[in-house]
């Protein structure tokens, strides 16, 4: 996870997707057929992007805390950079 | 071989030893990274190794430990080559252990297996405490995905881009982020751009769990009530 260098996209193409909304759930797993006995904290997200037509798709994944955590610093970097820009 | 040792079990009562016949918890044919990794085992630092188990623990929870894996290499002089070996030799060796229910593997046969791959002792003990160890119920789950288990983010990138200007506007000065995210269970790179505005919220949401978990964590050490 780190940002990259070059920009991913040529002139031509362009990114029609936005961002149009941002769920989130932090859980604690405690029990489940493989393991009766966890105690298992993550975080559920689930994006919501819209294509040039409008039509929205959402993306749902899990984060584990150290992961979570990783993209928070990811966040806090951009957020670094739009001050400066 | 196997069909000599069942049809041995016809006429015998314990055809030979209790191993052969059976198939290790590494799988019928032995993985080439555990097979290199245990050829470098012998002469490994027991610091070092011992470290490089924490990372492979840690990144089986997901946490990335690239950098902290290259300072390693750095400071007990190992090759990135040897690094790499041990590295996914042990993933494999712990992820295939993890995968079975505790009922079907037992810490002897465990041991067993491992000293038959000429693991040296003393790594046997350290590997065996993780598979059997207090770790064990979290490293089991996060072993089973898919599962009840939401994809995880397999790969993130970002870009701070400034329209300087357009066809329609002389200068914008329009800054916008944009974000690739690929998901554990896709091979396609989700590509949106995310409005200034909308970052700031998903910023201040993303503190506002940062904020939770933390509070999670003092409940946690309090104890969480049934």
């Amino acid at each position: 996870m780190e940002a990259c260098s070059e920009p991913p996209l040529d002139a031509k193409s362009e990114v029609t997707n936005q961002l149009v909304d941002f769920q989130w759930k932090l859980g604690m797993a405690v029990s489940s057929d493989t393991c009766r006995s966890l105690k298992y904290p993550y975080v559920a997200v689930m994006l919501k992007v819209a294509d040039h037509s409008g039509q929205v798709k959402t993306k749902c994944f899990e984060m584990t805390i150290p992961q979570f955590q990783n993209f928070y610093r990811q966040f806090k970097e951009i957020a670094a950079v739009i001050e400066t820009v | 071989f196997l069909s000599a040792v069942g049809a041995a079990a016809l006429y015998l009562h314990h055809p030979g030893d209790s191993h052969s016949g059976q198939v290790g918890f590494l799988g019928a044919q032995l993985p080439p990274e555990v097979a290199a990794m245990a050829q470098l085992l012998g002469d490994l630092n027991r610091s070092t190794f011992r470290k490089l188990l924490k990372f492979v623990v840690s990144s089986l929870q997901g946490e990335d430990c690239r950098e902290a894996v290259q300072c390693l290499g750095v400071t007990a002089n190992l090759p990135e080559e040897w690094l790499g070996v041990l590295l996914a030799g042990m993933h494999t060796l712990l992820q295939q252990a993890l995968h079975l229910r505790s009922t079907s593997l037992k810490p002897n046969t465990f041991r067993d297996q491992l000293q038959e791959l000429c693991i040296p002792q003393d790594l046997v003990g350290d590997l065996a405490s993780i598979v059997f160890g207090s770790q064990r119920p979290i490293l089991y789950s996060v072993a089973q995905q898919p599962g009840a288990w939401l994809p995880h983010v397999a790969d993130f990138q970002w870009w701070v881009d400034v329209t300087i200007s357009t066809s329609a506007l002389a200068h914008s000065l329009q800054l916008s982020v944009l974000m690739q995210l690929k998901l554990s269970d896709g091979l396609a790179y989700h590509r949106f751009e995310v409005p200034i505005a909308k970052f700031q919220e998903l910023w201040y949401s993303m503190a506002l769990v940062l904020k939770e978990m933390a509070d999670l964590e003092k409940k946690c050490e309090c104890g969480l009530q049934d």
